[in-house]
């Protein structure tokens, strides 16, 4: 009577096998899933384009807008130009959003700090960063300084909230209990509140970064000499509508790397969670 | 019984523990060393409502003891003030055979809830328990052992959110008896299991009592539970110790037999009277 326990350990292992087997991985026609509705788009578009139903002027076909990547491909101007793009992303992000990211922490942990800068925080917060983008111009002119600002300022409050948000809620429980076992502050800050804060702390991060694009998109089409946006506003003055809409599928799909980057970064450090367990 | 507190130590129990010390031995790695514990005036109050009101309480080291009462009579802020989560307003806190202060590591606490990190597999969440410190390999060694004495030694890297609730709780308690601790404070640690998973558990924690030879303080709602597994059901009411009852029953103790149900019975009675 006194074995019950390990017994039962044992019957319920087959149990968790085959749970955990059930939820592999999935199999190769099901991973292509995501990618059927694009495909279908692009076919329509492509006949629809072939067959005169949807007029070059307004929206070139596909295989044009291909060939239109191709030529600026081969010409050196579009990668360079996502180069440019990108490099303003990354670094608009880096300081954003490592200043959310340290201020998150600090409001977080320490309630006099949260008194001393929250609610300025709240208060700026409640701008839109596309508004100042006249006051920016002044500043900085259309220097890098000014995508740098808007973007770090965009990234800055989704992250900062979350972050602040993530490491107020983590369980009380939980804390007491490393307390309780004698947890250096360090340990604590490693061991429980930074992994119980960072669910929260990704949903921010994906948010931010969907406003990093959007505020590059447009810093970049109001004032620029170079990116994609420049690209774009570039081709549309001398009507060349593939690169237009080349420029925007670009920024689709910069924005769709982005974000899949976040996901798998998620599901790398939240494998613990069943939510975010590879399904 | 209630009141006689010159005599330290002095209360025999009906059945001592196998490994139950008469004298407490320095703590060391691995050797558990049965703290004697003793509360004299403890009070506590949140904010205007007094919780303790001069608590007393005299426990040998090794032994088993229940803490009933009904919710709110106090009996988990004494566990908390014993385990030092909380501070007494006023009172004293002795640990050891000399009455000292309390020193990290003395006592475990073992939840209601089992608190464990979900980010951290099995052993892992085992390994908190040891503190700060120590060589890698041998924590893992440690934190292993334990998770073996409580029948968990095959799930010791896989998440905890595929054990059931039993075996968490087990988990949580490998996690409290890792770093061999002179006494074990059990908040209802079996107050949200079912009731065949409880009784496992009882057994689990008697088995692990008697191997370990800790000073065990558990605070429960559930009286059969407090026959099954007690040297002494210490009743607190109002903030005070009411009744000091010995439990003469051989162990393991037979569930159902006439004296453990007279027993049982009247427990109750007090408690429903009281």
């Amino acid at each position: 009577m006194t074995d019950l326990s390990p017994t039962l350990a044992k019957s319920e292992r087959p149990l968790v096998a085959s749970l955990t087997r059930s939820v592999s991985r999935l199999s190769p026609p099901e991973a292509l899933l995501p990618w059927l509705v694009p495909a279908i788009i692009l076919l329509i578009w492509q006949l629809g384009s072939k067959l005169g139903f949807i007029r070059p002027e307004f929206l070139p076909a596909p295989s044009e807008i291909f060939d239109a990547a191709r030529r600026l491909t081969l010409s050196g101007e579009l990668p360079a130009n996502i180069a440019v793009s990108f490099k303003r992303a990354i670094s608009g992000f880096l300081v954003g959003g490592a200043l959310a990211f340290a201020f998150g922490l600090l409001n977080g942990l320490s309630r006099l700090s949260e008194k001393l800068t929250d609610s300025t925080f709240q208060m700026v917060r409640n701008i839109p960063n596309l508004a100042l983008i006249p006051l920016v111009i002044l500043w900085f002119g259309i220097d890098e300084g000014a995508k740098l600002f808007l973007t770090a300022f965009g990234v800055f409050f989704p992250l900062y909230i979350n972050t602040f948000h993530g490491v107020r809620n983590v369980d009380p429980q939980l804390i007491e209990m490393a307390r309780s076992y004698g947890l250096s502050s360090w340990s604590l800050f490693r061991k429980v509140i930074l992994p119980g804060a960072l669910p929260s702390i990704f949903v921010g991060l994906r948010y931010a970064l969907g406003i990093m694009w959007l505020t590059l998109i447009v810093s970049e089409t109001i004032a620029a000499s170079s990116g994609i946006g420049y690209m774009a506003t570039h081709a549309r003055e001398f009507m060349l509508v593939d690169v237009v809409v080349l420029a925007i599928l670009v920024y689709a799909a910069l924005g769709k790397l982005a974000d899949s980057t976040a996901r798998l970064l998620e599901r790398r450090t939240l494998g613990w969670n069943p939510v975010y367990r590879k399904v | 019984m209630f009141g006689t507190l010159s005599d330290w130590g002095a209360i025999v129990a009906p059945n001592p523990p196998s490994l139950a010390q008469q004298e407490p031995s320095e703590p060391g790695e691995g050797t558990p060393s049965a703290l004697p514990f003793a509360a004299y005036g403890l009070r506590k109050a949140f904010g205007d409502k007094p919780v303790l009101n001069g608590l007393n309480l005299d426990v040998r080291g090794g032994e088993f003891i229940a803490i009933i009462g009904k919710s709110g009579c106090g009996k988990s802020t004494f566990l908390r003030l014993l385990a030092g989560l909380d501070e007494a307003d006023a009172g004293l806190l002795a640990y050891g055979g000399e009455g000292r202060a309390r020193q990290p590591g003395d006592v475990r606490v073992m939840f209601q809830e089992p608190r464990l990190l979900p980010w951290l597999s099995v052993i892992a969440n085992v390994e908190i328990g040891l503190g700060e410190g120590g060589e890698a390999k041998t924590r893992r060694e440690r934190a292993l052992a334990a998770l073996e004495a409580v029948g968990l030694g095959a799930r010791a890297d896989e998440w905890p959110s595929v054990l059931s609730g039993g075996q968490k709780q087990r988990v949580a308690l490998a996690r409290a008896l890792v770093s061999a601790p002179g006494i074990l404070a059990l908040d209802e640690p079996l107050g949200a299991l079912d009731a065949l998973t409880r009784i496992e558990m009882q057994q689990l924690l008697e088995r692990v009592w008697q191997d370990q030879g800790f000073t065990a303080l558990m605070v429960t709602h559930d009286v059969p539970e407090a026959v099954a597994l007690a040297d002494r059901i210490i009743l607190i009411e109002d903030g005070r110790v009411t009744l000091d009852r010995p439990v003469h029953l051989p162990r393991p103790r037979q569930r159902g037999s006439t004296a453990y149900g007279a027993l049982e019975a009247e427990i109750l009675a007090r408690l429903l009277t009281g």
